[in-house]
């Protein structure tokens, strides 16, 4: 597995600042009730969405454009807050927790162009251990660990703009890692990425311990990566099954749109 | 965070103004803004004529009060560079700041007064002209009357990017609130400093962005045929009530400067 070691040397090192950001152990890593979104144009992108996923659970998201996905991906860190309810780690997601909750949720956004917004590698990996007010030392530690964790080691200085988009996918991984996180959240992770790429980014995360949760169209990531598939429509969670199941079931992937892998 | 997104100027609604063509409007607007600027300090009776001209646009416009003083406020930071004249013209003191021993004169008054009811009042017909006219059919406008090319392509791909540039900004904001997170008992946040520099950077970023992007259009505009012009479908003509609308506002204009000359 790609450097995981490095990767997990890094969670015993920070074991007593996770202890004091995590909620009690619940066994259960996201909880959604109920929950509702418009957006302002009058859009309705989620209508009473109930979610639950366990600790270590790897769960895809599947669904046409403007299902919902990204839109309930972004209620799991508070970028957007809906109607209903939402408890993550056991920590209810409200005004007060909601930076401590985006230490929590390591979000990787769909385009590495609007996560990268630094001049080079490092200033990006470092930006949310700076924000979290680490100590220096702790945060060249954990650049150098994201990167090796994401098999990028030595790109500290290089400028996001002049990688590919596979290295700069992976540098958004870094960038979210280096904080630590229990569950990675991925809007569409595959998209966009040549063969080498995607299976290198396969590889990548299968050998992260974090819960994953990831909003995509591509079905051989969903049957290499993810236990559970839960697929959404008009707002709604319409299946939520093992992705077996569903691989499985020709007429339910027909009547979603989906393809087969 | 929506409000990083530039929203429309336009305000739905319908009327004697909305029907007027673009081309009319613009010149009405550019002339009044020029009359404006003509109107000798302190000569309040001219003043008075040229509120009540803004004033019966308003009326006809059916636009709400509220909503054209609102967003002429866009006028107020220009004004501010007319402040430090109270304190620069000579003539009789009203007043003398407290500590400073600045002194304020009277003509220093009336011409920052002057100067802030001008850009005040030529602000309010621009915003006039622009809730009661589409974007689109402005930017026409500016070609047919023969604006240099460069400047009238410049502002139509201005408006046509700048909700996708605005989208993108919006989007790297999300990115970076996402990781911007703290851990309870451990003060961050970082420094103000950092917080610019970080600021800073994302402008940067979003230009660079900009940049490569424009050069991605103007290949596909290329590959399509562009030749320095954006080619629009029809080309209206001004009809009747068009010409009677310019001719009447042409003679209550000269009307104005007369006022003013006086």
């Amino acid at each position: 597995m790609l450097h995981s070691e490095g990767w997990y040397s890094l969670l015993d090192s920070k074991a007593i600042i996770a202890e004091r950001t995590a909620g009690p152990s619940t066994g259960c890593a996201v909880d959604v009730t109920n929950l509702s979104y418009t957006y302002p144009n009058g859009f309705e992108a989620l209508r009473s969405v109930n979610l639950t996923i366990r600790e270590g659970e790897r769960v895809a998201l599947m669904g046409p454009n403007g299902a919902g996905k990204s839109t309930l991906l972004m209620h799991l860190n508070g970028v957007l807050t809906g109607q209903g309810r939402i408890e993550i780690t056991g920590i209810p997601l409200d005004e007060s927790t909601v930076r401590q909750i985006r230490a929590l949720v390591g979000f990787v956004f769909q385009n590495p162009d609007d996560q990268l917004f630094s001049p080079t590698v490092f200033d990006d990996i470092a930006y949310g251990p700076l924000y979290m007010g680490l100590p220096k030392d702790d945060i060249r530690r954990r650049v150098s660990d994201a990167l090796a964790a994401v098999d990028m080691a030595g790109f500290e200085e290089r400028m996001p703009h002049h990688l590919s988009l596979g290295q700069r996918k992976r540098i958004s991984v870094a960038t979210v890692l280096a904080m630590d996180p229990r569950i990675l959240v991925l809007d569409e992770p595959s998209a966009g990425l040549d063969p080498r790429a995607r299976k290198g980014l396969i590889q990548l995360l299968r050998g992260l311990p974090q819960t994953l949760i990831a909003s995509t169209h591509d079905m051989r990531l969903v049957r290499d990566l993810f236990d559970r598939a839960v697929i959404m429509q008009d707002g709604r969670i319409v299946v939520d099954a093992s992705t077996r199941e569903i691989i499985d079931d020709e007429v339910l992937l027909d009547q979603y749109g989906l393809e087969l892998p | 965070m929506t409000a990083f997104l530039p929203g429309e100027r336009f305000h739905h609604g319908e009327g004697l103004l909305y029907d007027t063509d673009a081309r009319i409007k613009l010149l009405i607007v550019v002339a009044f803004a020029f009359a404006a600027t003509a109107i000798p300090e302190g000569h309040w009776r001219a003043f008075a004529a040229f509120t009540l001209f803004v004033a019966v646009a308003i009326a006809i416009s059916r636009l709400p009060l509220w909503l054209v003083l609102r967003r002429s406020l866009l006028a107020l930071p220009f004004v501010l560079a007319a402040v430090p004249l109270i304190f620069t013209r000579s003539g009789d003191t009203v007043a003398t700041l407290p500590v400073l021993g600045w002194t304020i004169s009277d003509s220093g008054l009336i011409a920052v007064a002057s100067i802030l009811l001008k850009s005040w009042l030529a602000v309010l017909m621009a915003v006039v002209l622009t809730s009661t006219t589409r974007p689109l059919d402005l930017i026409r406008a500016l070609e047919r009357l023969h604006v240099p090319r460069i400047l009238a392509s410049t502002v139509f791909f201005m408006y046509r990017y700048l909700f996708v540039i605005g989208a993108e900004g919006q989007r790297m904001m999300r990115a970076r609130e996402s990781r911007s997170a703290l851990m309870p008992g451990v003060s961050g946040g970082g420094t103000i400093t950092w917080r610019a520099r970080v600021l800073g950077t994302m402008v940067g970023t979003l230009f660079i962005h900009s940049f490569s992007r424009s050069e991605r259009i103007y290949a596909a505009m290329l590959a399509r045929g562009y030749d320095g012009t954006v080619r629009f479908m029809e080309e209206s003509s001004l009809s009747r009530t068009d010409r009677i609308f310019g001719a009447i506002a042409c003679v209550a204009l000269g009307g104005l400067v007369l006022v003013a000359r006086l």
